[in-house]
C-alpha cells in the first residue's frame, strides 16, 4: 500500500510551502528518517523526512512548485508498487499537476511550444493569451522580445542600478513582464554580467536556506530605503550588572547571562515606549503591533536565522536568558520549529563576539527596523572633564524611511541609549 | 485576356483536345443539341459530329463500363455523368474496374479516362442531385480526383486530365458554370498534383476545394478589414495533392482552417488535416485545426436550409475570427 | 377495340368517370400553375411537368386502392394527385414550406405520402423499379394483398435496374405492375435512338412477363391495361409489363429549348391526342357530362389551386434546426 508524503505543516500560520528541491529521485530507495525534499516556508527551509523505509514512487510536483500544508506532494511504498488511487484522488493529482507550473502541463499550441524550445524558454513563466490560457506563439515572442515596456519601473531602475543586463532576465509577471522579484532572483544568482574570471574552487547552486536569505536580503534592500542611526553606548554599568547576576540567573536557569541578553531585554522595554518602530509594512498597509516580539540573528553553517522570543517586553531577564539558549542549543542541532520563527517585530544582529565595530544591517524584512551591536570595547573617554577607560559599544539602528521618520527613530535610540547606561531601572 | 465561364472553359478544353486527338471522344446523356444537362457540350456535337460527341442512353453502368472498356484498348473518353450524384450507378465500373486493373493487371493495362461530375448544392435540386461525393473517389488507390474552383484552372487542369493515363474523376461545380474569369484562348495545362495559392496571406491558412475556395476568398477580403491576414490555397487536385504547399503554408501561418463543402465527417479535408497533424509542420501550429464542412443530413430543398447546409462566407469569416482568438 | 365498346365493357359509374376527369383537369391546372409560380420566382430548384399525360397517371392510378402503392419518378406530380395525395401539401411542399408533404425537404423530385399508398417520387432514373419490386415482395411474404404500379419513363428502360427488377419480379412472381409512359423522349434522347425495338414491351418477353403496348393517352386503354394487370397480381399470377405511349407537351425541365424534336410534332399532340379532350369527348358522347359541367370542372380546379397556393404561401418556412432532424430514425 503506497503511503502518502505530504506538505508539512510547520507552524500555526504556515498555509503553504515550497518545494525548493527534490532529494531523492522516483524509484530511489530512502531509509526512515532520510531527507525526501526540502520545503521552503515563509522562514525557513527545512527537510521533509521519510516516517518510514522504503521507495519514493512518484513525485507530484516540480521542484519550485508551492503547495498548500496537508497536501499529498509524493507517494512512497514497495519498489514499482503501483499507486492505488482513488477516482477522486487521481483527479485531484491532474489537478495539482496541472497547477504547478510542470513544464509539460502548461497549456500551449505546438508553435508556442517550439519556439520556447529553441529558445530555452520555460513555458511555465508565460501566461497565455489564448482560449484556457494557452500559451500562443505570440505570448511566446513577446517574452522573448521584453523590451523596456516588459519591465516594470521599479525593476527597471534596479537593473540600472545593479548595471545588470536585463536580456539575462526572465520576467514572471503578466505576459512575461520582468518584476522586481525577478530583478531580485537574478542578482541573488550569480549573474553572467558579474562574473569572475578566475576558475572557481568549486560551484555551488544558489538553492536552500541561502538561496531563501538572499531573496530576502536583496528583496529588503532595494524595497526600503534604509537609514542607519550610530549611537555610542557607555556599557559600564552593564557590565558590572551582568557580574552581578550572573550567579543569579545561573542558578535559576542553569544558563549564563550575555550581554546579548541585556542588550535584548534593554531593546524589548524601549520599544514597548516607543511603539512608532514596531511596525511593519505588508501589501501597502502599515500594521502595528502591540506585541514586542524580539528576534536576534543566530549564526549557523547553512546561514543567518533569526529565531524570536515572544513578548519580550513582558518577560524577565531570566526568562529571557532560558529562552535565547534553549532556542539556540535547539537551532544548533538541527531542530528549526517554525515557532521559533514567527511574528519577531524587530531584531537585534549582535557582532559583539567578532573584531568589529559597527556595521550597518539589513532589516529583516517585513519587520521595519533592525539593531546592530558591535563589540564591548574599553576606551578613553572623557567624563566630567576628566579622561577615563569605560567599556564602550556602537550601536547602529537600519530603519524603513517608507514608514519611520527620522524622529521617532532617533528618539528610540535616544532612550535605548538611556536604559542601557542604566541598566537598574529596567529591572524595576 | 479573354474572360469566359467555367462552362466555357471546359468545352474548350475538351474541344482543344478533341481537335489534336482523335483517339479522345466524349459520351454522356443528353450531350447532342440539348448540351447535357447544363449546357457544357452545347455545339459540340456540329463540330465533331455523334462518333466522337456519342450520346448515350440513361444507362450509368453500362457507359461507364464502356468508358472503361474503350479506354484499355486505346481510345481516351471523357463521360459526362449528368449530375454526380448518378455515378454511384457507376460505381463499380469505376472502383472495382478502372481503378484497380492497371495494377491486378500487373501494368499490362492502362485506363485514360476522364469522368466528368457536375456536383455541389445551391440550385434547389434537392438531396439526390446536390451531393459533393468526391471523398468517396479519393479513397480508392488508382483513380485521381480533380477539382477546380474557377474557369482558368478548369481548363488547365482537364486537359492534364484527358492526357493523363489513368481514369480521372474531374469534379465540377454546378453554381460555378457561370462564373467568368480570364482564360487564354492557346492551349495550356495545369499538372495535377500542384496545389495555387488563391490569395497570399500570413495570419490564417485557408485550405479550400471547389466552390469554397471562392466563399474563402471573399471571406479573406472581408477579414482585411478585420486586419486578419489571410492566405487561401486551393488543392485543386485531391489525388495527386500538393502536400508541400499546403505544409508550408501551414507553417508559414501556424493557423489552419480547412473547408470543404461536403458533408464534413469523413470528408476530404479530414486527409488534409490529418496530414497537418501529421507533418513537421505540427510544430508550427499556433491554433488548433479547426474543419467546416457541410451538415451530417442530405441536402434539404428549402432554400435557407440548403444554404445553411453547408459553410457559407460567413461562417468561414467567423472560424477565422475563432482562430485569432477575436 | 373502339372506345365505344371499351367504355361499355368498363362499366364505370358517372361518378368514377367525372371523378377522373376532374384529376385529370386538376393536374393540367397543377402544373399550369407550378409553371406560372415558377417563372414568377417563387419556386425554386426545378420541375419537370407531366402536362399531356394525365391519362396515364389517372388511369393507373384508377384500379389501385388506397392500400395499393406506387413509386414515382422525377415527373411525379400528377402520379401524386393521382394517387389521392393531398395537393394543397404538395404545393407547400414546392414552396419548400414546413407544411409541405417532406417538411420542405424533399422538393418536386420527392414527394411522397404513405398514407395513400405514395412511395415517393425519385430522382434517380429507374430507381423506383426494384424499390416497387421490393415493396411487392412485402405485400407477397405478408400476405397483405397489394399491389404495386412502378411508373418510370422510356429512359428509364435502359438502366440495368429496369432489366434487373423485371426478371426479379418475374421469378419470383410478386403482384407488381410496370407501367411505362412512354412520352418518347429521354430528357433529350429520343426513344428511337435509345433503343433499338420496336417497342418497350417487347423487353417483358426476355422475363417471361405479358407486356403491352397501349394509347396512353386514351384513359380508357389505360384503366382496362392497368385493371387486367391488378387483377392477374392479385391473383398471384405476378407481374405486367405495360407500354404506354403519350407525349409530354412541356420540356423536359425549366431550362429545355426543346431542339431535340420539332414544333410540328409538339402541336399534332396538343391538337389531336389532348388525353383531356379525348376522354371528355367520351364522356359528352356517352352522356356523362356537357360542356358547362366541363367548364364547372375546370373552374373547381382552378379554385382548388388557389387555394392551395394561398395554403402554401401563408405556410411558414421550415424553422433551420429542422436541418439536422429526420436523419436518422
Amino acid at each position: 500500500m503506497a503511503r502518502e508524503v505530504v506538505m508539512p505543516k510547520l507552524g500555526a500560520t504556515m498555509e503553504e510551502g515550497i518545494i525548493v528541491s527534490w532529494l531523492v529521485n522516483d524509484g530511489e530507495f530512502i531509509e526512515e528518517g532520510d531527507p525526501i525534499a526540502e520545503i521552503q516556508t515563509d522562514k525557513i527551509v527545512l527537510e521533509v523526512e521519510a516516517e518510514s523505509s522504503g521507495h519514493l514512487l512518484k513525485k507530484l510536483y516540480d521542484a519550485g512548485s508551492t503547495v498548500k500544508v496537508h497536501e499529498i506532494i509524493a507517494y512512497m511504498g514497495e519498489e514499482n508498487e503501483a499507486i492505488e488511487q482513488t477516482e477522486n484522488s487521481s483527479e485531484s493529482i491532474d489537478n495539482k499537476l496541472e497547477e504547478s507550473n510542470e513544464q509539460g502541463k502548461v497549456r500551449k499550441t505546438p508553435a508556442a511550444n517550439k519556439l520556447a524550445k529553441d529558445n530555452g524558454v520555460d513555458l511555465s513563466l508565460i501566461s497565455g493569451t489564448g482560449p484556457n490560457s494557452r500559451v500562443q506563439k505570440q505570448d511566446v515572442e513577446n517574452y522573448l522580445q521584453q523590451d523596456t515596456s516588459k519591465i516594470t519601473p521599479l525593476a527597471q531602475k534596479m537593473v540600472q542600478d545593479l548595471k545588470i543586463d536585463d536580456k539575462d532576465l526572465i520576467g514572471s509577471g503578466q505576459h512575461g513582464k520582468i518584476t522586481k522579484k525577478d530583478v531580485l532572483s537574478a542578482v541573488s544568482a550569480t549573474t553572467s554580467s558579474q562574473e569572475v574570471e578566475s576558475t572557481p574552487l568549486k560551484k555551488v547552486p544558489l538553492k536552500g536556506m541561502r538561496k531563501v536569505i538572499a531573496e530576502r536580503m536583496s528583496e529588503s534592500y532595494y524595497t526600503a530605503p534604509h537609514v542607519t542611526m550610530t549611537t555610542e553606548i557607555n556599557m559600564t554599568e552593564c557590565v558590572s550588572l551582568r557580574k552581578q547576576l550572573l550567579p543569579v540567573i545561573e542558578k535559576e536557569t542553569g544558563y549564563r547571562l550575555s550581554f546579548n541578553d541585556l542588550i535584548v531585554k534593554a531593546v524589548a522595554h524601549t520599544l514597548s515606549k516607543n511603539k512608532a518602530l514596531n511596525i511593519s509594512l505588508q501589501n501597502n498597509e502599515i500594521h502595528f503591533y502591540e506585541e514586542v516580539n524580539i528576534g536576534f540573528a543566530v549564526s549557523l553553517d547553512e546561514g543567518l536565522v533569526v529565531p524570536v522570543i515572544g513578548n519580550t517586553d513582558q518577560i524577565g531577564l531570566a526568562e529571557i536568558v532560558k529562552r535565547s539558549k534553549e532556542i539556540v542549543a535547539n537551532i544548533k542541532s538541527g531542530k528549526l520549529s517554525p515557532e521559533y520563527f514567527e511574528n519577531g517585530t524587530f531584531t537585534i544582529s549582535n557582532l559583539g563576539m567578532f573584531a568589529v565595530d559597527s556595521f550597518t544591517p539589513i532589516i529583516n524584512q517585513p519587520q521595519s527596523a533592525i539593531l546592530g551591536v558591535g563589540r564591548i570595547l574599553e576606551k578613553p573617554i572623557v567624563k566630567n572633564g576628566e579622561v577615563v577607560i569605560n567599556s564602550m559599544m556602537q550601536l547602529s539602528l537600519s530603519f524603513d524611511h517608507r514608514v519611520i521618520d527620522g524622529a521617532p527613530a532617533a528618539q528610540f535610540m535616544t532612550d535605548l541609549k538611556e536604559n542601557l547606561e542604566n541598566p537598574f531601572r529596567m529591572l524595576v | 485576356m479573354r474572360e469566359i465561364s467555367y462552362s466555357e472553359a471546359v468545352k474548350e478544353a475538351m474541344t482543344q483536345v478533341m481537335r489534336e486527338d482523335n483517339d479522345v471522344f466524349i459520351m454522356g446523356e443528353d450531350i447532342g443539341v440539348y448540351g447535357g444537362a447544363f449546357g457544357v457540350t452545347s455545339g459540340m456535337i456540329d463540330e465533331f459530329g455523334p462518333e466522337r460527341v456519342r450520346i448515350t442512353p440513361i444507362s450509368e453502368a453500362a457507359i461507364s463500363g464502356c468508358a472503361v472498356g474503350s479506354a484499355m484498348t486505346g481510345m481516351r473518353p471523357i463521360l459526362e455523368i449528368q449530375f454526380s450524384d448518378f455515378v454511384v450507378i457507376a460505381m463499380d465500373n469505376i472502383v472495382n474496374q478502372a481503378a484497380k486493373m492497371r495494377y491486378m493487371f500487373g501494368g499490362k493495362a492502362k485506363v485514360p479516362m476522364v469522368v466528368r461530375l457536375p456536383a455541389g448544392s445551391g440550385a434547389g435540386f434537392a438531396a439526390q442531385h446536390s451531393q459533393s461525393l468526391e471523398a468517396w473517389m479519393t479513397h480508392i488507390p488508382g483513380l485521381k480526383v480533380v477539382q477546380p474552383s474557377n474557369a482558368y484552372d478548369a481548363k488547365g487542369l482537364l486537359k492534364a486530365a484527358i492526357k493523363d493515363d489513368n481514369p480521372v474523376l474531374f469534379y465540377e461545380h454546378k453554381m460555378l458554370y457561370n462564373l467568368k474569369g480570364d482564360v487564354p484562348e492557346e492551349s495550356y495545362e495545369i499538372p495535377l498534383g500542384v496545389a495555387d495559392i488563391k490569395r497570399e496571406g500570413k495570419d490564417i491558412t485557408i485550405i479550400a476545394t471547389g466552390m469554397m475556395v471562392n466563399h474563402a476568398v471573399e471571406a479573406a477580403q472581408q477579414l482585411e478589414q478585420e486586419g486578419i491576414d489571410v492566405e487561401v490555397i486551393d488543392p485543386r487536385t485531391l489525388v495527386p495533392l500538393d502536400e508541400k504547399a499546403i505544409l508550408e503554408s501551414v507553417k508559414k501561418t501556424g493557423r489552419v482552417l480547412v473547408v470543404y463543402e461536403a458533408v464534413k465527417r469523413g470528408g476530404f479535408g479530414t486527409e488534409i488535416v490529418s496530414l497537418i497533424a501529421e507533418s513537421d509542420a505540427f510544430d508550427y501550429l499556433d491554433a488548433p485545426i479547426l474543419r467546416l464542412g457541410g451538415v451530417e443530413a442530405p441536402i434539404p430543398y428549402n432554400p435557407k436550409l440548403e444554404k445553411a447546409a453547408i459553410p457559407q462566407v460567413s461562417d468561414i469569416y467567423q472560424k477565422c475570427l475563432e482562430l485569432m482568438n477575436k | 377495340m373502339s372506345n365505344e365498346l371499351l367504355f361499355q365493357e368498363l362499366g364505370l359509374d358517372n361518378q368514377d368517370l367525372k371523378k377522373m376527369l376532374y384529376d385529370m383537369i386538376l393536374i393540367r391546372k397543377f402544373e399550369e400553375t407550378l409553371k406560372q409560380l415558377y417563372q414568377q420566382g417563387k419556386i425554386h430548384g426545378t420541375m419537370h411537368l407531366c402536362i399531356g399525360q394525365e391519362a396515364t397517371a389517372v388511369g393507373a392510378c384508377f384500379p389501385l386502392n388506397n392500400e395499393d402503392k406506387i413509386t414515382s419518378t422525377h415527373r411525379g406530380h400528377g402520379h401524386s394527385i393521382a394517387k389521392g395525395t393531398d395537393v394543397k401539401k404538395m404545393v407547400a411542399e414546392l414552396f419548400g414550406k414546413v407544411t409541405g408533404h417532406c417538411k420542405g425537404k424533399g422538393g418536386s423530385m420527392h414527394i411522397a405520402d404513405m398514407t395513400v399508398g405514395n412511395l415517393g417520387a425519385n430522382g434517380i432514373v429507374a430507381a423506383g423499379l426494384p424499390l416497387g419490386v421490393g415493396a411487392a415482395l412485402t405485400s407477397k411474404m405478408k400476405e397483405l394483398g397489394y399491389v404495386v404500379l412502378c411508373f418510370f419513363g422510356d429512359g428509364a428502360t435502359n438502366e440495368g435496374a429496369f432489366h434487373e427488377s423485371l426478371n426479379l419480379a418475374s421469378i419470383w412472381k410478386l403482384p407488381v405492375i410496370f407501367f411505362c409512359e412512354n412520352n418518347l423522349y429521354g430528357m433529350s434522347g429520343s426513344i428511337t435512338e435509345m433503343t433499338n425495338i420496336e417497342s418497350i414491351a417487347v423487353r417483358g418477353s426476355s422475363y417471361g412477363i405479358p407486356s403491352e403496348t397501349i394509347n396512353g393517352n386514351n384513359i380508357l386503354e389505360v384503366i382496362k391495361a392497368t385493371q387486367d394487370a391488378v387483377e392477374r397480381a392479385k391473383k398471384g399470377e405476378g407481374p405486367t409489363l405495360i407500354e404506354a405511349e403519350t407525349y409530354r407537351w412541356e420540356g423536359h425541365s425549366r431550362s429545355d429549348a426543346r431542339k431535340y424534336r420539332t414544333r410540328e410534332e409538339e402541336k399534332e399532340w396538343k391538337k389531336e391526342k389532348d388525353p383531356i379532350e379525348v376522354f371528355k369527348e367520351i364522356l359528352i358522347s356517352n352522356n356523362v357530362i356537357n360542356e358547362n359541367e366541363f367548364i364547372e370542372l375546370n373552374e373547381k380546379a382552378q379554385n382548388q389551386m388557389k387555394e392551395a397556393v394561398e395554403y402554401a404561401e401563408n405556410s411558414d418556412d421550415p424553422s433551420i434546426d429542422t436541418l439536422m432532424t429526420d436523419i436518422y430514425a
